[in-house]
């Protein structure tokens, strides 16, 4: 049994599982952070029949899948079962997949998958069970076995479908291409809250749109319209090409040799350089996210001038790494409650509007207030973002607020007016649209020319 | 022809005798309609009328009220009851007092004597990480409003610096140490004429201490939270013996006159030291550092008035009393805290909820907590009390009717249901709220308008405030450690 666990509990599923009268062997994989969630999968695969994979890394549903089919041919195990985290059996449920499985194993030896039915539970909203919100439903490859003739006539998921979403119905399509019977338990024995760790997680969430559109733009690429998704007896989708983006040179199927890049420059997605380590490219929050997940170590507590969809990055990343203080400010009163409007009541979370143009009356050395209010606190950070107005100003104030290895992350560097930040500060990573910057310790003050 | 047909059937006599009965009924069925509506406009009228003769009562109270405030207080009392303040709770970091900084909350009051119990953990968590004393003191009610302040004088005089705040504020993590904020010569506080209209009430009272130059909105100040230094004793001093108008003014009123007329410097605290939601909008304490709920609502108010039960020798009466902020306050204090602490709850507090007819109201009990007031009534299948018309995300959620502490469960026996979108969709049938006064409820989907209704039974009930928890989808993050840890250890064994 494969399983990728982000922020799921595991314990409904692998309770559903506890009892079963077959040998499981689990493939866990971790995708997420959350240290709880890891002690808690160490836990229990320390004591099931079970080989962990801990990367903490988002790197993709399709990669761990892969590796973890791969793992499991190799062990030589009766049938592969892929499951997701945020399902489970009921009682006895799995003992009676698994003989569907087996049985059809042995009566259509050559098929290709085999998925179970359950209910959907969740919610009824697009992330979530959709209209078939409590109701029986087939489940795709959130429960499904794998046989040896799928991997040998279409090979492994396409990884260019990252993190999640599109790659089952990328899978479905080039093994009905391939001619591979596709199989299904009509009994409903198990309970899937669809999407359950998109809603749990709000970075996920508030990166999920951009995600998921750009692997259904990969997807109306590869295959000229987007699948039905009304289970087996449902119309069939809108593809319209019978090979992959449409040229017969491209074979349905992905080896093992090719699963890292399987249709070279030409088709393979160029905004996934990074997604192994968990990043979307030409996408300036995930650029963000990135940056602050590579060079911000600490993050207890965090700053911004400028309020933006950076600030949601900043409060999902605060909220993973347990900070103490996420300190916004923006001179714009309407629009930083509407984008504090839409994040979680974080306890950490404090918004201020300061008008641009207010004078300080803190007795500062620097008279505009916007400035000059974080010196007021007597705080020190580990993570200054400079976004809004006033930024060489706010950046000279960053120098005294800094922590000694906290980092100063200044958004839309590329203008000559910035020029100065390489002498005040040591540049660590220059992106897109940031520089990472370090205090540096030899330029405590701008030259005075 | 028609006419023929129907009198030659009414004479056969069994069609005539059905005909003449089913006429009969309809007509009583009429007058029944018509008396009803006869008895609802009665009603109304009745309702008006007491409303008129409320508001003239309530126009000679203020009158009366008016009176009284020209009338001269009596200071050596007040120096008499200055002496009858307790410290309720002292905690020194550092054992010793003089040379230090310390932070007092005067309670005075049932009001404030309950709302200090929820607020007083995160006064002790602020003065520990800043490592200031904290002083709770319990105020003699004997004590005029306009005078608390000055009575802690006794219990600050040892400090170089002291900050008073009022309970029903609450500091939050993180918020720097007052002391650096503000310079030892200053006297600390939020001017809150900058930020809401005090134009009118700074000419009332430049009229009533009789200023020569107005005091200027700009230079009104927010008393709930003073950071001072020991050089401001003398202006406790004074507040208590030498007043700068002969009328009883409000705490607030007294001490910005004071600071006017003795031009005392005044440092103006940033407003996130003392965030007061002065429109419902404002309702959000992300805002700031200290969240002062203040003489605020947390949204519009459906009802102005409350009921107070009072006696009268050996019989019970209920007089009108205009509903406050105040009067509604505990339940949105408990609702950020328990916000802060990491829970998605909601508290919906009297205020907030409809009430149909005269069977369901406002109450006030004794120690001047609203309550919602139902008793059992012929309203039949209406609910009496409905609303607050939330829009409530998907997923699942706890509701718990609570009784005014915001802690205790309310009487299982009360019978309630649940809809959203105008009542189109029902949520949970009509049913008794159990045991714990507690049920789960389901939203498949963001809802908008959410009601909690309450069904009349065979007693009157109270509810103090309502409680809506969202059940997390995931229960990993913000698991308690200690629990965390069992848990694992459990998992171990099962596996």
């Amino acid at each position: 049994m494969i399983v990728i666990s982000y922020n799921a509990d595991p314990e409904p599923l692998f309770n559903s599982i506890l009892l079963s009268k077959h040998h499981v062997r689990s493939y866990v994989f971790l995708h997420g952070q959350d240290a709880g969630l890891k002690a808690k999968l160490e836990a229990i695969t320390t004591a099931i029949d079970s080989r962990y994979f801990p990367y903490g890394i988002n790197r993709g549903v399709s990669r761990s899948w892969n590796e973890g089919l791969r793992a499991s041919f190799d062990d030589g195990n009766e049938a592969t079962l892929l499951v997701n985290d945020d399902l489970f059996f009921y009682g006895g449920g799995f003992d009676e997949f698994a003989g569907f499985v087996l049985s059809e194993g042995r009566r259509v030896p050559h098929f290709g998958t085999i998925s179970a039915f359950g209910l959907d539970t969740g919610t009824a909203g697009p992330v979530g069970a959709g209209k078939f919100y409590r109701r029986p439903h087939w489940q795709g490859s959130a429960c499904m076995a794998v046989g040896q003739r799928a991997i040998e006539a279409v090979g492994y998921f396409d990884q260019n479908f990252w993190p999640a979403y599109f790659e089952d119905a990328d899978y479905f399509r080039r093994l009905e291409l391939s001619g591979v019977p596709t199989l299904w338990d009509e009994r409903i024995l198990l309970e899937h809250n669809r999407s359950q760790t998109v809603r749990a997680d709000f970075l996920l969430k508030r990166l999920h749109d951009e995600r998921t559109r750009r692997n259904e733009q990969y997807y109306i690429r590869k295959w000229g319209g987007l699948r039905g998704w009304g289970g087996p007896d449902a119309p069939s989708g809108q593809e319209i090409f019978m090979h992959p983006f449409n040229d017969p040179s491209v074979a349905c199927a992905i080896p093992l040799a090719a699963i890292e890049a399987p249709y070279g420059p030409k088709h393979d997605r160029r905004d996934l350089a990074e997604s192994a380590s968990g990043m979307l490219g030409e996408s300036t929050p995930e650029e963000l996210l990135s940056l602050l997940n590579r060079h911000a170590g600490s993050a207890r507590r965090l700053l911004e001038w400028g309020a933006d969809d950076n600030t949601a990055i900043m409060a999902g990343f605060a909220h993973t790494r347990g900070a103490e203080l996420l300190l916004s400010i923006d001179h714009r009163a309407e629009y930083l409650r509407a984008v504090i409007e839409q994040l979680p009541r974080y306890a950490f979370l404090h918004a201020r509007f300061i008008d641009a143009e207010e004078l300080s009356e803190t007795g500062s050395d620097i008279d505009i207030a916007y400035v000059a209010y974080p010196s007021l606190l007597g705080i020190s950070f580990d993570i200054i973002l400079v976004a809004g107005r006033w930024r060489m100003e706010c950046a000279m104030l960053a120098r005294r607020l800094l922590e000694p290895d906290g980092v100063v992350v200044f958004h839309d560097w590329n203008h000559p007016r910035y020029q100065p930040l390489r002498e005040l500060f040591k540049v660590v990573e220059e992106s897109k649209e940031f520089l990472v910057l370090r205090g540096d310790p030899a330029n405590k003050s701008p030259r005075p020319d | 022809m028609r006419d023929f047909v129907r009198r030659q059937l009414q004479r056969v006599p069994i069609i005539g005798k059905t005909r003449r009965a089913a006429e009969q009924a309809k007509a009583e069925h009429d007058r029944a309609l018509a008396e009803r509506d006869r008895a609802r406009a009665a009603e109304e009228a009745m309702r008006a009328e007491r409303d008129v003769a409320y508001e003239e009562r309530d126009r000679a109270l203020e009158e009366r009220d008016k009176a009284l405030f020209q009338i001269d207080v009596p200071y050596a009392q007040l120096e008499d009851a200055a002496a009858a303040g307790r410290v309720r709770m002292r905690i020194c970091p550092e054992g010793g007092l003089k040379g230090k900084r310390t932070l007092v909350i005067p309670v005075q009051g049932p009001i404030a004597n309950r709302e200090i119990h929820v607020t007083q953990p995160f006064f002790e968590a602020y003065c520990r990480r800043v490592d200031i004393d904290l002083q709770v003191i319990d105020v003699s009610p004997t004590v005029p409003p306009s005078c608390v302040k000055a009575s802690l004088r006794p219990m600050v005089e040892e400090y170089d610096r002291f900050a008073i705040a009022e309970p029903h504020m609450i500091v939050r993590q993180g918020c720097p140490d007052l002391f650096a904020v503000v310079p030892e010569d200053r006297l600390g506080a939020m001017i809150e004429g900058r930020w809401t209209d005090r134009r009118q009430r700074c000419v009332e009272l430049s009229g009533l201490c009789k200023f020569r130059t107005p005091l200027p909105a700009e230079r009104y100040v927010n008393t709930d939270l003073l950071v001072m230094s020991h050089a401001h004793l003398a202006m406790l001093d004074a507040l208590m013996q030498r007043p700068v108008s002969s009328y009883r003014l409000g705490a607030q009123d007294a001490l910005n006159a004071l600071l006017y007329h003795g031009d005392v410097p005044v440092y103006g605290l940033p407003r996130d030291f003392n965030w007061i939601p002065y429109s419902p909008s404002e309702f959000d304490w992300r805002w700031a550092w200290i969240f002062n709920m203040s003489d605020s609502w947390r949204s519009p108010p459906t009802q102005a008035y409350a009921w107070k039960p009072g006696r009268n020798g050996n019989s019970g009466y209920y007089s009108r009393t205009p509903l406050v902020p105040r009067h509604c306050r505990l339940p949105s204090l408990i609702e950020i805290t328990e916000q802060l602490r990491g829970s998605a709850v909601r508290f919906v507090n009297p205020a907030e909820m409809s009430y149909h007819g005269l069977s369901a109201r406002i109450h006030l009990t004794a120690d001047d907590a609203a309550v919602m007031w139902w008793g059992k009534s012929a309203l039949g299948k209406t609910p009496p009390i409905y609303g607050p018309y939330l829009d409530l995300p998907a997923g699942r959620w706890w509701v718990t009717l609570l009784a005014p502490d915001g802690v205790t469960p309310a009487d299982p026996g009360i019978i309630v249901d649940v809809v959203h979108d105008s009542g189109r969709n029902t949520v949970r049938p009509p049913a008794p709220i159990g045991p714990r006064a507690s049920f789960e409820i389901l939203l498949d989907r963001d809802v908008t308008g959410t009601e909690v209704r309450m069904y009349s039974g065979d007693r009157d009930h109270t509810v103090g405030c309502i409680l809506l928890k969202a059940s997390t989808d995931s229960p990993m993050p913000g698991e308690g450690s200690s629990a965390a840890c069992d848990r694992l250890d459990a998992l171990k064994n099962r596996y």
